[in-house]
């Protein structure tokens, strides 16, 4: 029954985070596939009654006997899987520990860091052929993959209490968490910009996609080829691009027609960023071919297109 | 003129001779129907037009000449959209014509191609005409298992452009009269070539009814005045300047070649940074991209004398020659390498021999 319940509760973590994030890939973002895994009954007998905490009744208390487990890359992704943890209808969901709430409690300590909930069945459900009776809880832990370097490490010895830990281990331990927790900052930090780098790239390419379907009447096929293409010749494209290539190709409509006879045979004319090499040839004729992606021969038709000498043709 | 959207409708291609021994006309073969080509061929065609035509100092605007009746214009005119019927037998007209045109024994024979099309974003109709002449060549292929080489003979149009010469008669309003709303473009290699008259005059004038342009002492010197202006208004280094307005007075008044376009200018001497621009640049002031006709003799004083500026109050003026000769500048950087207390040395190799 835990084992159903731990499975329906991934599966739909699993959707309802790719929706939030779409349209990255959901399967990239959770950076090790979600499993649920249950307790073997000793294991659960030996927490009961080593943890130090007082169980009235063990095994209806203990509420980690089925656990998933969410690992991403950075902190700022957990407040995103806790989001659609907490909006769920088919379970009530209590946090059970919050790394940042702890962090604000003893801002001195460095430890095990990880956010999570306990969520219980609203109402029976049936997965898998199982019944899964109401108020059946299953532990969820959200952490980053840092994070959960750290518990790995530490997980037997530390967080366990059973085996004592040597304070030159603890302190050698926290030094590790302290490192980590700036490393988070970093990584965030270069998150940031990394975006703030993307982002021109980005809006050229979200340009060049929304404007080659209506501009060709045919349905593109994006493949690695685009991005090179925007990465080389978005440099062309300036502020204002979108409403300069708009009114480019008004002022060009035959580039529709040549894009047309030549995109069932080259998959250079069914990248959205063939527009963007267009527009980059008609700034730059002499400088967009340098280290282009595109050869010399490749880039010809394009120019021949514009009524510009192609860029390997002898002067 | 930007030769964009070039659609080629329909082709006929001939072949002329060279003359007899005793100079009287081989006859032309003549196609019996249009060429029926693969848009692969279509589009390497479309290339070597656009290639020949474009920015190449071999291309120019032409004046039409003659227009009358048996001109290559109203010949052109007549056929340009006209039925198919009609365009083969006006294209063989026109291989008659440049088998007359090639009077001398030494001009060569060749494929004469006839087509005619639209080009430009309003699409205007236009008649082309190409001359070329053979080649010889190999191709590989495979027999079977075995790969073989094959040598090709009159083979045509292949990017080697000194073999082949347009005519473009381009038709942007027929309502007006003979030439108005006509204008013809030329492309020939030998152009270029300073004895041009013997070289190519029985293509664009016999043969085309056309004529050198005759802007060329304005076009010189406005192009003359446009790059001077761009490379003052330019962020280069004040000697970087100087050396390219050097490059600038021997590239107008020096060379041979009788035309020029400003986009040889720019691939010499230009950082290939500030190309584009200049070509930008020259463009929003409406010069043009084709060749220009190499004159200078409505310059004036402007290719005899220079001046340079140093700060804002001390001038020096020299003829070219002379500053090349007799005065050297060399720039000082300050002490503290700060640009306010820079300075010049210039040695002149001749006395003070009086004050204006």
């Amino acid at each position: 029954m835990y084992a159903a319940w731990g499975d329906f509760v991934s599966e739909m973590l699993t959707e309802a985070v790719a929706r939030e994030i779409h349209p990255a890939n959901v399967e990239l973002f959770f950076r090790i596939p979600l499993k649920p895994r249950t307790k073997e009954e000793p294991s659960l007998l030996a927490k009961a009654f080593h943890r130090g905490k007082q169980y009235k009744d063990p095994y209806d208390d203990i509420e980690d006997k089925v656990g998933v487990r969410i690992v991403v890359l950075f902190s700022e992704d957990i407040r995103v899987v806790e989001r659609t943890i907490t909006t769920c209808d088919r379970w009530t969901a209590a946090k059970a520990r919050d790394f940042e709430e702890e962090r604000a409690a003893k801002p001195f300590e460095f430890d095990y860091q990880s956010l999570h909930y306990i969520v219980r069945a609203k109402a029976s459900v049936i997965h898998g052929g199982v019944d899964v009776a109401v108020n059946t809880p299953c532990e969820v832990q959200v952490r980053t993959i840092l994070q959960h370097a750290y518990s790995e490490l530490t997980h037997d010895t530390i967080y366990k209490p059973s085996i004592q830990a040597e304070p030159h281990v603890k302190r050698a331990a926290a030094k590790s968490m302290a490192l980590i927790e700036a490393t988070d900052d970093y990584f965030t930090q270069v998150r940031q910009k990394l975006e703030l780098a993307q982002a021109p790239s980005r809006q050229i390419a979200a340009a060049v996609q929304a404007a080659y379907k209506p501009f060709t009447g045919l349905e593109p096929q994006p493949s690695p080829l685009n991005t090179l293409l925007v990465d080389h010749f978005c440099g062309w494209a300036k502020e204002g691009f979108e409403a300069e290539l708009d009114a480019f190709l008004k002022e060009k409509p035959f580039l529709a027609e040549r894009i047309q006879e030549r995109a069932t045979k080259e998959l250079l004319y069914r990248q959205p960023a063939v527009l963007l090499v267009y527009w980059a040839i008609k700034q730059a004729p002499r400088s967009a071919p340098l280290n282009s992606p595109l050869s010399d021969d490749e880039l010809a038709p394009l120019y021949g297109d514009l009524g510009l000498k192609s860029p390997g043709a002898s002067a | 003129m930007l030769f964009e959207n070039l659609k080629v409708n329909r082709v006929v291609v001939h072949e002329v001779f060279q003359r007899n021994e005793d100079k009287s006309i081989r006859s032309p073969v003549l196609a019996d129907g249009l060429e029926n080509l693969s848009p692969e061929a279509l589009g390497a065609f479309r290339l070597r037009m656009t290639d020949a035509l474009s920015g190449q100092s071999q291309s120019l605007e032409m004046r039409i000449a003659r227009h009358g009746p048996g001109s290559f214009l109203e010949l052109a005119e007549s056929l340009a959209g006209s039925p198919a019927t009609d365009f083969l037998a006006g294209s063989q007209a026109i291989a008659n014509k440049l088998a007359d045109a090639q009077m001398a024994r030494r001009i060569p024979g060749g494929m004469l191609i006839v087509f005619d099309g639209t080009v430009g974003a309003k699409a205007q109709p236009f008649l082309g005409v190409i001359k070329a002449e053979t080649q010889a060549g190999f191709r590989r292929s495979k027999d079977g298992s075995k790969a073989v080489v094959e040598f090709l003979q009159n083979i045509f149009l292949t990017p080697a452009t000194r073999l082949y010469k347009i005519g473009l008669m381009l038709f942007e309003d027929t309502t007006k009269a003979k030439p108005d709303g006509r204008r013809a473009f030329v492309f020939d290699s030998n152009i270029s070539v300073s004895n041009r008259e013997a070289a190519a005059a029985y293509f664009y004038e016999g043969f085309l009814g056309c004529a050198l342009p005759s802007d060329g002492p304005y076009e010189t010197a406005r192009f003359f005045d446009l790059t001077r202006e761009f490379v003052r208004k330019s962020d280069l280094e004040p000697e970087k300047k100087r050396d390219v307005m050097d490059s600038l007075y021997v590239f107008v008044r020096d060379e041979q070649d009788p035309t020029f376009t400003a986009e040889q200018f720019g691939n010499r001497y230009l950082p290939q940074d500030m190309q584009d621009p200049f070509a930008d640049f020259l463009n929003a002031k409406r010069f043009t991209p084709n060749a220009v006709v190499r004159d200078t003799s409505q310059m004036g004083n402007r290719l005899r004398r220079r001046r340079l500026k140093f700060g804002g109050d001390i001038e020096l003026s020299a003829s070219p020659e002379a500053l090349k000769n007799k005065v050297q500048i060399e720039a000082i950087a300050a002490d503290d390498g700060g640009v306010a207390d820079a300075w010049t040395r210039i040695t002149i190799r001749e006395r003070l021999t009086g004050e204006q």
